[in-house]
C-alpha cells in the first residue's frame, strides 16, 4: 500500500524561538507551493533555519505564523504521511541497525513483509551485511545511511531529509545521491532536501530554494527567509558536467557569499 | 558503558573461572586466619568461637528445623518487599520522570519522606500493623522503593530528547513511546536501581527482625545476643552475606540478559 506523491503547502510560515535572551527570529514569511513528486533544495548559510523549516513540515515544531499543509490538510506530529531522516543518524543505541530501520516501517505492517522491506532497504542503502550491527560499530556514514533507510521505510509521500549526505566520503555521497534518483523514480514522493552542497542541490532537485539568515547584517528589517528560489533545468537524471550547471553553480554559490572568481 | 565492554565483554569460559576462583581467595584466607586465631587460642572461644563451633551451631539449629525456618522467613520478608517497594518505585518514578506534572507534585514530598530514617519508621509501623508480617514487609518496601525510584525517574527525565523526538517522528507516542525509546534508553539505571534496593531490602530485613519478630535471621541475632551465643551470631552474618550475596548474584544474571544488546 504505497503512498503517493503528495504536495506541500507553506503559507506564510515563520518562527520565533523565545531564548534566555529575549525572542529570535529565525523564519519569516516563508510561502512555498511544492508540487506532487517535486524534489526541493533548500540551500542557505549555517544557522538560517533550514533544520527549523523541516521541523515545521514534520510538525515536531510548530510555526509563530503561517501554515504548513501536506496534500491540503495541515500537518500533526507523527503524521503518517511524512518522514524524516535527521540530520544527526539519532538511531536507538540498543537496536540493530534493521532494528533501525524498522522502527520507520509504518505501525501494524504485518511482522514477514516487515522484515522484507527492512532487508530490502538494508540492500538499498548497501548495508546488507551490516544488519546486525549496533550503531556504536557502525562508522557515520553507516549511521546516516540506515537513518535515511529508516525514513524510506514508512513509504512517505512526503521525504524530508536534513543533509541526509553530509557524514559521506565524496564517493558515497555521489552513489548515494544516484540511489536517490532511483528510488524517487521507482516511487516517486515528494523531497524537501537540505544540503549545503550546491552541486548536489543541482543535480538532484527541480527547484533549489536559497534561505537567508535574518541574523545577517546584510538581511533588510523586513525581508523573508526565502531569498531566491531556482528553477533547475533538464529532466533526472542529470549530467553532472552539464555547463548549463555549472553557470547556475557559480550563481548560486555567489548568493551564498562564495565567488568562484577571484576578480581582478 | 564502552570501558565496561572493554573489560568485562563477552567473558570466556574459562575467564569466568578463574574470576570465580580469585574471588573465592580472601574468603578462604579469612577463614584460615579466623581458624587459626581461634584454634591456637590467641582469642577466647567466648569472644570468637572457631569456624567449627559456628559449624556446629549450624547443623544443631538445622537438626531442630530453626535454621531452615529463619532463612525462609526471612528471604520471603526481603523478596515480597523488594517486588512491591521496587514495583511502586517503578510506577512513581516514571510518573515523576515522564511528566512535568507529577514530578512538581510529587518530587518535593519524596525527597522529605527519603530524608527519613528508617528506623523512624519502625514504632509506627508496629503501631499500626502490629509486630506482624505486614510491618516488616511494609518497611522493606520503603526501603526497596526509594532507589528504583531515585535512580528511575532520573533515568527517565535524562533520555537524550533527540531519541525521544525520533520515536515520536516516527509515530510513537504514550505507552508505545515509552516502550520503544525512554524505557530502553532507561534500562541500564532501571537495573542498577533494582540492585540497589535488593541490598536495601536486607538492610531494612535486619532493621525490622531486630526490633520486633519471633523468627528470621534479625531474630536469631537478636536472640543470639542475649543468649550470649556467640556462635549463632557469627552464624547469622556468615548467612545474611551469603544470602545477599545470592540474591544480587541474581540480578545479576537478569542484568546480563537485560543489557545484552546494550554492551
Ligand atoms: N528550540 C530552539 N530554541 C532556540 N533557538 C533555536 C531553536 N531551534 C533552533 N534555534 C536557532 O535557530 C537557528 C536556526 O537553526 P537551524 O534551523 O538548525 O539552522 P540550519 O539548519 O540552517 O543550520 C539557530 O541559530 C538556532 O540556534
Ligand atoms: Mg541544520
Amino acid at each position: 500500500m504505497h503512498q503517493l506523491a503528495l504536495p506541500v503547502l507553506l503559507a506564510a510560515v515563520g518562527r520565533t524561538f523565545a531564548t534566555p535572551d529575549g525572542s529570535r527570529e529565525v523564519l519569516r514569511d516563508v510561502n512555498l507551493d511544492v508540487h506532487a513528486g517535486e524534489v526541493i533544495a533548500l540551500v542557505g548559510p549555517s544557522g538560517c533555519g533550514k533544520s527549523t523549516l523541516l521541523r515545521q513540515v514534520s510538525a515536531l515544531d510548530t510555526p509563530t505564523t503561517g501554515t504548513v499543509a501536506v496534500g491540503g490538510t495541515p500537518v500533526t506530529p507523527g503524521d503518517r504521511r511524512t518522514a524524516v531522516a535527521f540530520q544527526e543518524p539519532r538511531l536507538l543505541p540498543w537496536r540493530t541497525l534493521a532494528a533501525n530501520v524498522a522502527l520507520g516501517l509504518p505501525l501494524r505492517t504485518p511482522r514477514a513483509q516487515g522484515a522484507a522491506r527492512v532487508a530490502e532497504l538494508l540492500d538499498l542503502v548497501g548495508l546488507a551485511d551490516s544488519a546486525t550491527l549496533r550503531p556504536r560499530q557502525v562508522s557515520g556514514g553507516m549511521a546516516q545511511r540506515t537513518s535515511l533507510a529508516r525514513a524510506l521505510a514508512r513509504d512517505p509521500g512526503v521525504l524530508l531529509l536534513d543533509e541526509p549526505f553530509g557524514a559521506l566520503d565524496a564517493l558515497t555521497r555521489l552513489r548515494m545521491q544516484d540511489l536517490l534518483v532511483n528510488v524517487h523514480e521507482t516511487r516517486p514522493t515528494t523531497v524537501l532536501l537540505v544540503t549545503h552542497d550546491v552541486e548536489e542541490a543541482l543535480y538532484l532537485a527541480d527547484r533549489v530554494v536559497v534561505l537567508r539568515g535574518l541574523a545577517d547584517p546584510a538581511t533588510a528589517p523586513s525581508a523573508g527567509s526565502v531569498a531566491r528560489v531556482v528553477d533547475v533545468p533538464g529532466e533526472r537524471p542529470r549530467d553532472r558536467a552539464d555547463h548549463v550547471l555549472t553557470d547556475l553553480r557559480a550563481e548560486l554559490l555567489e548568493d551564498l557569499g562564495v565567488p568562484t572568481h577571484v576578480r581582478p | 558503558m564502552a570501558e565496561r565492554a572493554g573489560r568485562r565483554g563477552a567473558p570466556s569460559r574459562g575467564g569466568r573461572a578463574r574470576a570465580l576462583g580469585l574471588g573465592l581467595v580472601v574468603p578462604a584466607a579469612l577463614l584460615a586466619v579466623w581458624y587459626l586465631v581461634t584454634a591456637s587460642g590467641a582469642v577466647p572461644a567466648y569472644q570468637l568461637p572457631g569456624p567449627g563451633a559456628v559449624w556446629r551451631a549450624a547443623v544443631d539449629l538445622a537438626a531442630r528445623g530453626d535454621l531452615g525456618h529463619h532463612v525462609a522467613i526471612s528471604v520471603q520478608r526481603v523478596l515480597s518487599g523488594f517486588v512491591l517497594g521496587a514495583g511502586a518505585g517503578l510506577a512513581v518514578g516514571a510518573a515523576v520522570g515522564l511528566s512535568r506534572l507529577g514530578d512538581a507534585l510529587l518530587s518535593p514530598t519524596l525527597g522529605a519522606v527519603r530524608a527519613v530514617p528508617s528506623l523512624a519508621w519502625v514504632p509506627l509501623l508496629i503501631l499500626w500493623l502490629k509486630i506482624g508480617e505486614d510491618s516488616k514487609v511494609t518497611l522493606i518496601a520503603i526501603g526497596a522503593f526509594f532507589p528504583v525510584y531515585t535512580t528511575v525517574s532520573a533515568a527517565l527525565r535524562h533520555v537524550d530528547q533527540q531519541l525521544v523526538e525520533a520515536g515520536r517522528a516516527f509515530g510513537r507516542g504514550g505507552v508505545r513511546l515509552l516502550a520503544t525509546v525512554q524505557l530502553p534508553a532507561a534500562l541500564p539505571s532501571v537495573v542498577a536501581g533494582l540492585r540497589l534496593a535488593l541490598a536495601q531490602s536486607w538492610l531494612f530485613l535486619v532493621a525490622a527482625e531486630l526490633i520486633a519478630s519471633s523468627m528470621g535471621l534479625g531474630f536469631l541475632l537478636n536472640d543470639s545476643q542475649q543468649n550470649g551465643r556467640v556462635d549463632r551470631i557469627l552464624l547469622a552474618i556468615v548467612l545474611l552475606a551469603v544470602l545477599g550475596k545470592l540474591t544480587d548474584a541474581l540480578i545479576g544474571l537478569l542484568e546480563r540478559r537485560l543489557l545484552r544488546s546494550w554492551t
